[in-house]
């Protein structure tokens, strides 16, 4: 670790703790200031959403801006990598998948296999692919990285698509293959959602739970003999 | 002696333990004062207070600093009875504005080191709000300025971190 307390040099160590105290904007003017101040801040504005996050061995992912403005950026990169161990944003952003901003796709990441997927849902489509990230971990990782392993089709009830529609998250692929996915609703009069079970193999899908006032669901991977 | 020290009581009943600071000056404080820092709260649970506790990391001008403020704010911590020690909100507030905003840059730095070392979190909170504060509305260039950071970017890669985030740097 960088332990640099010489003589009024603030501590590179104790940012984390002033960075958790601030608000967006001095947050990206903190990156132009030095090198070392970079590589621990945030690359931008950095979504926090249940399903703007992944963590993938050790490295959480986030998803950066608004998907909207990516779309008028003509993409770019727009995933940031925090390496939990080191505690140090990564200072390469990654590049999703191909043609991740036509203009009617939604994105979320999961972790599903031990790998980061960004999942596209094109609603007008009533589909939804699931993108896995193979390779390039450590260097520049761009759209070549990818590969789309799933095209599930999402028997979507709310069509023509609303901002407060019906979305699909993928939550976990099972021991058989199977993939559950959390499906759920923006819209605040009827927050809930399902978990719908999606085999691949025959395209069946069937719902398995519903929960009311519930926006997000994850994966427990501790024992569940043990609960901390 | 420290021994002796350490068994010793005062009249609140709490017993007695010294702090020993990287250049050995001796700071003698309740066990009630003393466990405002996480750390020294698990010594003493550990029961391995009995020699004094030696705090290699802090310089005695910041500890006189620490105790000073754990010793004001033992009453909210600790509030068993002892009611006439306990300092009122207001005069906790004004006591730890002012104990911020004097400091240099040095001393706030090694103020927050110690707190993150002796885990007192309201400490910590409040020191690093303090420098928080001093980066809010700044320029890069104040920046650097105020934290006396040399700037070691070539101008070519300062450009394109202001491109980044262009929304950040206009005001």
């Amino acid at each position: 670790m960088v332990a640099t307390c010489n003589d009024g040099v603030l501590p590179v160590d104790l940012l984390h703790d002033i960075l958790l105290r601030l608000p967006a904007r001095p947050l990206c003017r903190l990156r132009a200031v030095c090198r070392p101040w970079r590589v621990q801040s945030p690359p931008g504005n950095v979504k926090t959403w249940h399903k703007y996050v992944a963590v993938v061995d050790g490295v959480a992912y986030f998803v950066l801006r608004d998907e909207f403005l990516l779309r008028e950026t003509g993409g770019g990169d727009w995933i940031t990598a925090f390496d939990v161990e080191a505690e140090q944003w990564r200072p390469e952003l990654v590049g999703g998948p191909p043609e991740t901003f036509h203009n009617r796709l939604r994105v979320s990441l999961a972790a599903l296999r031990g790998s980061l997927v960004v999942a596209q849902d094109d609603h007008r489509a009533g589909t939804l692919d699931l993108w896995f990230l193979l390779a390039g971990d450590g260097g520049k990782v761009g759209p070549q990285h990818w590969s789309k392993l799933y095209t599930v089709t999402m028997p979507y009830h709310g069509r023509p698509f609303r901002l407060d529609g019906e979305r699909a998250e993928p939550v976990v692929v099972l021991d058989d293959g199977r993939i559950v996915f959390w499906v759920w609703e923006r819209r605040v009069s009827s927050r809930g959602g399902v978990m719908r079970v999606y085999d691949p193999n025959t395209g069946g899908q069937t719902d398995v739970a519903a929960e009311a006032n519930c926006v997000h669901v994850g994966v427990y991977t501790g024992s569940l003999l043990r609960p901390r | 002696m420290a021994a002796a020290a350490a068994e010793a009581t005062i009249d609140g009943g709490g017993k007695m333990i010294i702090l020993i600071s990287a250049d050995g000056k001796r700071f003698e404080v309740t066990e009630a004062v003393a466990s405002q820092s996480q750390l020294i709260s698990n010594m003493i649970e550990d029961d391995c207070t009995e020699n004094g506790v030696r705090l290699p990391n802090v310089d005695g001008d910041i500890l006189t600093m620490v105790v000073d403020y754990c010793n004001m704010h033992a009453g909210d911590a600790a509030a068993d009875g002892d009611t006439t020690k306990a300092s009122s909100t207001e005069e906790l507030k004004k006591f730890d504005a002012e104990l911020v905003q004097a400091l240099e840059n040095p001393v706030l730095f090694k103020l927050i080191l110690a707190a993150n070392f002796l885990n007192i979190k309201s400490l910590l909170d409040m020191t690093c709000q303090r420098v928080a504060d001093m980066m809010s509305g700044k320029t890069p260039e104040q920046m650097r300025e105020t934290f006396s950071i040399e700037n070691d970017f070539t101008p070519e890669e300062e450009a394109a971190i202001r491109q980044e985030n262009a929304w950040a740097f206009d005001d």
